[in-house]
């Protein structure tokens, strides 16, 4: 062994860290090398130089505060993550499909959505059963529940980036169901088409990846 | 922590009990302001209690712990650097001197004391924080690795090098 990968074992001898063979080969290597001998005696001198510092124990009340907290904390309702994480993805859904469903009935006359809902599989006799608005926010719900619940159900690994890109894949997905839009070509749409197309993307994006980020956010520890 | 998950206070008052000195002697250590160590622990331990169901079998405890230690410590002393506060931290650092010691043997020590907590301070964050871990923490360099997100060789390099540091400092400082 190199003098020099002696010398990086001292920190780990010091500390009672290295194995039987590397402890036998420091050894041995300082028992004929003065300069690394030397070099560990004054480390060593260091490392005993450092139980100088005492410190004081942490006081006593501030166990009983953590205490205090640990006890609100711990008898509340245990709700499981993935319902709480559910919740938060239902209510930022419900949310969107109320926002999307505005600005379909803004920007799409009746019969159009009627035309609209057979595109997505949605029987006018099964519409028939609802009354006007509940069938735009239906619609409103179809466009927000893909992209965002599963964007707020998903659980990726908490980094920024990740809930970025999944913020931007909610919002693809979101754009794709547009769609049924240009099938119909809507008179008098290409203008809320490309706003609606423009925002859905944005709040898709917005929504599915800061929605996700804040509730890990609010769980995880920042390591990286 | 698996038995916390399930809402079991007396074993988070275990784990309080096992590991708060020496979290506790790690923070004051390493941060500049002395009262901002007790905030620092409760935080660690509440941060803990609050993540706990994203504890999985398997982690090892204290490196999980100190890593949120270390990382309320490096949040708080960006603050300071920002606040520039010149708080000072002794009368609450230190023990009671024994007064049963010659007074002249006390105030040795306490210069002695003093030399080595400049020096140490002097040292790079890094450098600082890797020596702290592995002398005061009684963690292993494999532990410290995870903990500051490197690798044993590369800690066991940086410990030697802060020790190295710090040697020549005392020298400096002990002139």
């Amino acid at each position: 062994m190199s003098c020099q990968s002696i010398k990086t074992n001292i920190p780990s001898l010091l500390s009672e860290e290295l194995s039987p063979d590397e402890y036998d080969k420091t050894l041995g290597h300082m028992k004929t090398c003065a300069l690394c001998r030397q070099e560990m005696e004054d480390l060593k001198e260091t490392w005993n130089q450092m139980d100088q510092w005492e410190i004081e124990d942490p006081p006593s009340p501030l166990k009983a505060k953590v205490m205090a907290f640990a006890r609100e904390e711990l008898e509340d309702v245990h709700i499981p993550w993935w319902l709480s994480r559910v919740k938060t993805s239902v209510f930022q859904t419900v949310l969107g499909a109320l926002g999307f469903s505005m600005i379909i009935y803004l920007f799409l006359p009746y019969d159009k959505i009627i035309k609209l809902c057979e595109a997505l599989i949605l029987k006018e006799t099964f519409l028939a059963f609802f009354p006007k608005g509940t069938i735009y926010f239906i619609l409103g719900l179809f466009y927000g529940v893909v992209p965002i619940l599963v964007s707020g159900i998903c659980f990726l690994k908490p980094t920024k980036k990740n809930q970025l890109i999944k913020g931007l894949g909610a919002g693809a997905v979101f754009a794709a169901f547009l769609v049924p839009f240009f099938i119909l070509q809507c008179p008098g749409f290409e203008a809320g088409l490309i706003f609606t197309m423009a925002l859905g993307i944005i709040t898709g994006s917005l929504s599915g990846g800061t929605g996700t980020f804040w509730e890990l956010n609010r769980m995880r520890m920042e390591a990286s | 922590m698996l038995s916390v998950q399930k809402g079991n206070m007396a074993a988070f008052e275990t784990l309080y009990d096992r590991y708060n000195k020496r979290l506790f002697h790690f923070i004051l250590r390493f941060v500049r302001e002395g009262f901002q160590a007790e905030d620092i622990l409760q935080e660690a331990f509440l941060r803990v209690l609050r993540a706990r169901n994203n504890y999985r079998k398997g982690y090892q405890f204290s490196t999980y712990l100190f890593t949120i230690g270390r990382n309320l410590c490096l949040d708080s002393l960006k603050s300071w650097e920002r606040r520039h506060l010149l708080k000072n931290q002794d009368d609450y650092m230190e023990r009671v001197p024994d007064q049963s010691k010659d007074i002249r043997k006390v105030m040795e020590e306490a210069a002695m004391k003093e030399i080595l907590k400049n020096a140490i301070h002097a040292l790079s964050l890094d450098q600082r924080e890797v020596l702290l871990l592995s002398k005061y923490s009684g963690l292993s360099h494999g532990e410290i690795a995870q903990i500051v997100k490197s690798t044993p060789a590369a800690v066991k390099q940086k410990v030697y090098r802060a020790m190295i540091s710090l040697k020549q400092k005392l020298k400096n400082l002990d002139k």
